[in-house]
């Protein structure tokens, strides 16, 4: 019998339909408002006429030029690298303690340390607010005890938004470095123990290298979300140390310049964007195999 | 295998529990202060901040979050669940782009996203409504949304699906009595985490909101932002006994590491 | 469906291709009613591509499936009215058994007094009364196998089809089930076709095997004649253990086998390379100087049943095997002359598949 030929191979439409409506979607609340943004932030602004539509370099002229943004994204990519060093420092290890816990504590443990993703921001930064402000228990106890005589500053301070800043995203970094440990296989570790490395050999060569595309990954996310965290900044730093994103806020929805908002707002993306980009294209020299999200 | 820890490790452990749960034990004292501005309560307990929140306008903004919450992770899952079937069980041109794209507003910071949807609203002259702010709210959560569907359509074995349809099921039929009942449990796990992510959203929201659609986290920010009194304390208790109820649920339902970072069932 | 003349599945030309790899090339099968046929053959010949080809699940690249003379071209998998059972089962896990081989006949829109005692018959068939309210989870790999069994049963398909069902399951549970899965089969005689790569399996259940190599069927025919007249090398040595040994036409109108010639048998291939099939239970060990072939003892093993004899001769290495009479065997080492029936013997062509696994 001849051979007939029943499927000629064809594109199907139905995965396109089946994806459109999220992509129509995305095209208007994300591709267009975005263009609509870089667009906005070379448009110019005057208190007395407000937004003009000729074109200029001049929002991000004046960004480039003046100190005073200058010391706003020092201040935020300061932040969001101490952010991250902090939660790397602490939260790698904080992983690997509960790795070693057994089943029980480990569960509980990590509902307490994961937990807090669920709450809302606000509410976790409220909590350094009366923890370490100038009425906080910490302050108060300090007085009381007559160990100082001026409350500490802690709100308003730069080492006040680092330090609420890494207990809102640490975990995040956890998290990360969690999943990669149980993708690990436990027996590595005892079999570098076994041919006689030390313990903290075994946890240096076979361990580390072994989670850390874990480490890598949940840093890029902190350093990501630190980089253009609002809520944090905005209710330790206050009006007196703004970070891009607050001042993004306060342009649009005080000053209502909006040019140069959007121009601020155009230059923090395209620089998370630039690092995350050069860091992935870094981690993934080193860990072309191995590296997944 | 378990090791033990040893005990500088323990101490390392309870220093850093301590650092994450001290803020919000904090809160939560500080709540049933029974005085008229913020103290640490240590003799006498009240309940009287908790009952001023029921006259406060934090109320209408809990109902008007909720409602967002509830519209925005439903939305998100309608159109996530049909954008993850084509990626899962087809093979089409431009097939990796899609799905990466899907994923990208992880990548744009929420500022961002609110400052756009600002522009584009004003630009379009619509005004704040509930429409623009779901529709931002079903953007940013769809990721979550998308990316436990994968998971839960990735797990899933196409042969019983071929089961059912040599038993003389249709495409309907096998949809809704045989695929959709087994994947369920991993749209739930997205949809919970869609309706938190929208629930707890400030950054975007605060560009968005207006008067009548103020959220709770919106609220509060606009609260704090005045002043820092006993009342914004009790909501926040208020809210994180919320949450722990929740994280509670997950952990029984589907265990809140896996559903954190994205793994479904 | 029509009762039609001829078999009752007809499968012609059937291929099917993905990108360069062609999985399944022009597959002819005919299979009449009640019938029950394996489909035989190494990891990826083609076994399932075929199977879901005739169920519908993949569309084939060209050919028909017939069945009950009816083109199945055009007819969706879920009208085919045909009974699977998957290699791993694919029972509904959110459903109960009773649910599970209920879920065919709800389909059909069978009553529901009629569909109960159905579902019961089918549960009493497989023996699994009294688990009707389990989950699927909470059944052994083996009552998942026979829910599986009675779900594609219960709707009383035209044509059976089972995916190695039972290689999930160990070797004993494997033997006993294969026993069931025939007494099943025989009564409620049910077209049938069993695909795995378990060649006792297939010897064991079938009334034809079909052997299966690289997407082509290289012989299709009962048991005993696949084992005794294995139309291909790669037939022979698939099929239980045998010795390929090369052999040519010399010009003397005979065979050459190393220093032996052998008589011409009419049905040996006139041209290309030829192997000379001989299994090596039918071959004897006899005094050096008698028999056909000398050889020496090169390693005398012994499994208990059996000895295994190998053997260097002049045409290669020879495998026989004798059974255990409790006497000592020849000793390594030895001369020894090799015998066999002449009828024993079959003259094979050697494709470069065949000679692979000699
Ligand atoms: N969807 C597909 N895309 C590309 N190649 C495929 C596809 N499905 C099967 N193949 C190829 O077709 C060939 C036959 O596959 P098939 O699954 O039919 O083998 P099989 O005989 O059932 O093997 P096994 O005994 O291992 O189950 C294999 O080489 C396989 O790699
Ligand atoms: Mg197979």
């Amino acid at each position: 019998m001849a051979e007939r030929a029943l499927a000629v191979p064809r594109v199907s439409a139905l995965p396109y339909l089946l994806s459109a409506p999220g992509l129509i979607l995305y095209a208007v609340c994300l591709v267009a408002p975005l263009a609509m943004t870089a667009l906005l932030s070379f448009y110019t602004f005057t208190m007395a006429t407000g937004i003009s539509t000729s074109m200029s370099l001049a929002n991000y002229a004046e960004i480039l030029a003046d100190d005073y943004f200058h010391t706003i994204f020092a201040r935020t990519f300061g932040m969001a690298l101490a952010v991250t060093l902090i939660s790397v420092l602490i939260g790698t290890p904080e992983a690997w303690i509960l790795h070693r816990m057994n089943r029980r504590w480990r569960a509980a443990f990590l509902l307490v340390i994961l937990g807090p993703l669920l709450i809302p921001v606000v509410v976790r930064t409220l909590g350094w607010a009366l923890f370490l402000g100038r009425n906080g228990i910490v302050n108060r106890t300090l007085t009381e005890l007559g160990l100082v005589t001026t409350p500490i500053e802690f709100m308003y301070t730069f080492t006040g938004m680092v330090v609420a800043l890494t207990h809102v995203l640490c975990p995040f970094l956890v998290l990360a470095v969690w999943a990669n440990l149980q993708r690990m296989d436990p027996a590595t570790e005892a079999a570098a123990l076994s041919l006689g490395a030390s313990r903290t050999r075994a946890v240096l060569r076979v361990v580390l290298p072994q989670i850390m595309p874990g480490v890598l990954s949940g840093c890029l996310i902190v350093f990501t979300l630190a980089a253009s965290a609002f809520a944090t900044p905005a209710i330790i730093g206050g009006r007196r140390l703004k970070v891009a994103a607050t001042a993004t806020y306060d342009e649009f929805l005080n000053s209502q310049n909006w040019p140069l908002g959007a121009a601020i707002a155009v230059l923090l993306l395209v620089s998370i964007l630039t690092i995350v980009l050069v860091w992935n294209r870094a981690v993934e020299r080193r860990f072309a195999a191995s590296f997944q999200g | 295998m378990t090791t033990r820890n040893g005990w500088l490790a323990i101490l390392f452990h309870t220093l850093f529990v301590g650092f994450i749960v001290a803020p919000l034990l904090m809160v939560v004292w500080v709540a049933f202060t029974p005085e008229g501005y913020l103290a640490l309560p240590l003799t006498r307990f009240s309940l009287r901040w908790f009952i001023a929140i029921l006259d406060s306008d934090f109320i209408p903004a809990f109902w008007n979050s909720l409602l967002l919450g509830v519209m925005s992770a439903t939305l998100s899952l309608a159109l996530s669940v049909p954008a993850a079937v084509a990626v899962v069980r087809h093979r089409f041109p431009g097939r990796d782009a899609i799905a990466a794209f899907f994923l990208a507003p992880l990548m744009v910071p929420h500022l961002i996203i609110g400052v756009s949807m600002l522009r584009f609203v004003s630009v379009m002259g619509f005004g704040g409504s509930w429409i623009t702010l779901t529709a931002s709210h079903v953007l940013i959560i769809f990721p979550f949304a998308f990316r436990l569907a994968l998971a839960a359509l990735v797990g899933f074995e196409r042969p019983v699906e071929w089961a059912a349809i040599s038993l003389g099921a249709d495409t309907r039929t096998v949809w809704r009595r045989v695929t959709l009942p087994i994947i369920m449990p991993g749209l739930a796990g997205g949809w919970i985490l869609a309706f938190l992510q929208s629930f707890d959203e400030l950054t975007m929201t605060i560009f968005m909101a207006t008067p009548g659609t103020t959220t709770l986290p919106v609220r509060m920010y606009q609260y704090l932002s005045d002043n820092i009194d006993p009342l914004i304390a009790s909501v926040s208790a208020a809210l994180i006994i919320f949450s722990v109820a929740v994280m509670a649920l997950i952990e029984r339902l589907w265990g809140l590491d896996r559903l954190l970072s994205g793994k479904g069932r | 469906m029509t009762e039609a003349e001829g078999p009752f599945l007809r499968v012609a030309g059937l291929t099917k291709r993905y990108g360069e790899v062609i999985a399944v090339d022009d597959l002819a099968l005919e299979v009449s009613r009640g019938e029950f046929v394996s489909l035989l053959g190494p990891s990826g010949c083609g076994k399932t591509t075929t199977l879901q080809m005739i169920a519908g699940f993949v569309e084939p690249t060209g050919g028909h499936v017939l069945i009950g003379g009816r083109d199945m071209v055009r007819v969706p998998p879920n009208k085919r009215n045909i009974g699977i059972v998957f290699q791993s089962y694919a029972l509904f896990p959110h459903m109960t058994v009773a649910e599970n081989v209920a879920f065919g006949l709800e389909m059909r829109k069978v009553p529901s007094a009629e569909r109960a005692s159905r579902v019961r018959a089918a549960l009493e068939m497989v023996r699994l009364q009294g688990l009707e309210a389990r989950l699927p989870r909470q059944l052994s790999g083996g009552q998942q196998q026979r829910v599986a069994i009675a779900r594609a049963l219960v709707v009383q398909p035209d044509l059976l089809l089972l995916d190695e069902p039972l290689s999930n399951l160990d070797a004993k549970l494997r033997e006993e089930l294969r026993v069931e899965l025939r007494d099943i089969q025989r009564r409620v005689s049910i077209t049938t076709i069993l695909v795995t790569h378990d060649q006792s399996e297939a010897l064991l259940l079938s009334d034809r095997v079909a052997v299966m190599n690289h997407g082509r069927l290289e012989q299709v025919a009962t048991p005993l004649d696949c084992y005794e007249k294995p139309a291909s090398a790669f037939v022979a040595t698939f099929l239980g253990r045998c010795n390929l040994l090369p052999v040519a036409r010399n010009g003397a109108g005979g065979l050459q086998l190393g220093p032996a010639t052998l008589p011409v048998a009419p049905d040996t291939p006139a041209s290309g390379a030829l192997a000379l099939a001989l299994r090596p239970e039918r071959i004897s060990l006899v005094a050096e100087g008698a028999g056909i072939l000398p050889g020496t003892v090169r390693a005398a093993l012994f499994n208990g049943e059996q000895w295994l004899f190998r053997i260097e001769t002049e045409a290669g290495e020879v495998q026989v095997t004798r059974a255990n009479d409790g006497a000592p065997a020849a000793a390594q080492g030895t001369r020894v002359g090799l015998a066999w029936d002449a009828a024993s013997a079959r003259v094979l062509p050697v494709g470069e598949n065949g000679a692979a696994r000699g």
